[in-house]
């Protein structure tokens, strides 16, 4: 007999056992049914098996209706999916849409740092750029004008002092804009950081809100507003010499931090991301940084595989 | 070289060029930074362990993908996460006395439940679980959802079948 069967049987066995008008003889048939058949017990004793999770909510004495809803809720897959892939701007699977995003940037961008890397240009009107991990930019540099654009990640620049051509550093929220001296600009997804270390920056958002750094000042701004002035620490392009320095920082800002220099995947527990943390850690050593906040706080590194580490509360 | 480092170096130069990328895109869909970056590093760790060809030539589909099926589990996690403290709430008189324990328990079960019962349809699945877990007879079951006791029943069976094909047991010797 086939195995499909012999399961349909122990099925009809089981609801018959479980009707209130239930007799001794029916329990009898089904034992002689049970042991007439080594398979016949084992299917009868995995199909009890398979249903035992039902009878947990009785057990716990929780309520039926709230997880009947929410059960019957399983809405057909594909159609989440659709409204995921809408949300996300992408068709499920389709690589004909995903060619319409835009080019690959990092590899085809002029200046470009992979993961743990950081690198030091100087630019044709004689200005030095030093790119963090993981970061990338496009530069224009010619008669008319001195432009970078930064697609990703982190860059110091030393603007060579021209006061006919201003030099502008660009993101997707707005443009920094100075004629000499020093700047660190960090484009993140949702916002630009700008760090004046000597510079007088003129900061202009995508919809036009405007205000100015002096030396000494940090803020950041989206393309439509620019955040208060802050005064500096006086640690902020430490990274330039591969430390990171965080003053009462959460522990989610080290962690983006140390992200570009390691390859792979760095997870965080969200319910310890915002323990304080201060001290400096080596960006070109993340084990030894990782060790080290392990060392200084109540969490727990685990080294799932060389790519992926995961960052927990301890105990 | 090896072929799993040949694997491991691509994948790494996909991660490079696509996992912020990928967490900006998830950012958009799952609304916060922090399940963005879960999902991204939950998507990497899954194409590593992926028994995928050599060389991916549209990253940005599979990762898609990848993250799309990951996405849908956690949303529909919370939604069971957030049914079981329902139930155990309404079922208790002090709610404030629910033990993790049996949260726990609850949403083991749930999800058991709800990994069983993807199979079936509808009326399928409400049957089996008026029957399961609301102890329901046929005529009662039948009568709600308007057809008669013979096909409730039957729905109840179609249940148990795909409970038991969903436990993965070894074929009968």
């Amino acid at each position: 007999m086939s195995e499909e069967k012999i399961v349909e049987q122990a099925i009809e066995w089981m609801l018959q056992l479980e009707l209130p008008t239930v007799t001794d003889a029916d329990r009898a048939a089904f034992e002689q049914w049970r042991t007439a058949d080594p398979r016949h017990e084992l299917a009868y004793a995995n199909l009890t098996q398979s249903v035992r999770q039902f009878d947990v909510p009785r057990r716990l004495g929780a309520t039926t209706e709230v997880l009947r809803t929410t059960l019957q809720q399983q809405k057909d897959r594909r159609k989440t999916l659709r409204r995921i892939a809408v949300l996300a701007g992408l068709g499920v699977g389709a690589g004909a849409l995903v060619n319409q995003f835009t080019p690959i940037r990092g590899i085809a961008a002029d200046l470009h740092t992979g993961t743990g890397e950081r690198q030091t240009y100087t630019l044709a009107d004689g200005s030095v750029v030093t790119l963090n991990a993981r970061s990338s930019a496009d530069q224009w540099i010619d008669q008319s004008r001195r432009l970078i654009r930064l697609l990703s990640g982190e860059l110091q620049i030393r603007v060579a002092a021209q006061a006919l051509r201003p030099f502008s550093i660009e993101t997707v929220h707005g443009s920094t804009g100075t004629q000499s001296g020093m700047l660190l600009i960090r484009a993140l997804a949702e916002r630009t950081e700008v760090v004046s270390l000597q510079a007088v920056a003129d900061l202009a958002t995508l919809k036009g809100q405007s205000a100015r750094l002096r030396p000494g000042q940090h803020t950041w701004f989206t393309e439509d507003s620019v955040a208060s002035i802050q005064a500096n620490r006086g640690t902020e392009s430490s990274w330039v010499d591969g430390y990171y320095t965080a003053f009462d920082a959460p522990l989610m800002e080290v962690v983006g931090a140390l992200r570009p220099y390691r390859k792979g995947v760095i997870r965080l527990e969200p319910a310890i991301a915002q323990l304080r943390v201060s001290g400096a850690f080596p960006l070109d050593d993340t084990d030894r940084a990782l060790t080290a906040l392990a060392a200084s706080l109540p969490i727990a590194v685990k080294r799932v595989t060389p790519y992926w580490v995961t960052i927990s509360a301890l105990g | 070289m090896t072929t799993s480092s040949i694997t491991a170096n691509h994948i790494e130069a996909i991660f490079i060029e696509y996992h912020s990328w990928l967490r900006t895109r998830l950012r958009r869909s799952v609304g916060d930074a922090f399940a963005a970056e879960d999902v991204a590093a939950e998507t990497f760790t899954q194409l590593l362990a992926a028994p995928v060809a050599q060389h991916i030539r549209e990253p940005k589909a599979l990762l898609t993908t990848i993250s799309q099926r990951i996405v849908y589990e956690m949303w529909r996690r919370r939604d069971l996460e957030e049914a079981c403290l329902q139930a155990l709430a309404h079922g208790s008189s002090d709610q404030y006395a629910i033990s993790p324990e049996d949260q726990m328990l609850l949403l083991e079960a749930l999800r058991a439940m709800d990994r069983a019962l993807a199979g079936l349809s509808s009326r399928e699945r409400m049957a089996f679980l008026l029957y399961k877990l609301d102890d329901l007879t046929y005529p009662e079951i039948a009568a709600q959802l308007g057809v008669s006791p013979s096909v409730a029943r039957r729905y109840v069976a179609k249940g148990l079948l795909q409970c038991y094909k969903a436990s993965g047991f070894t074929p009968l010797a």
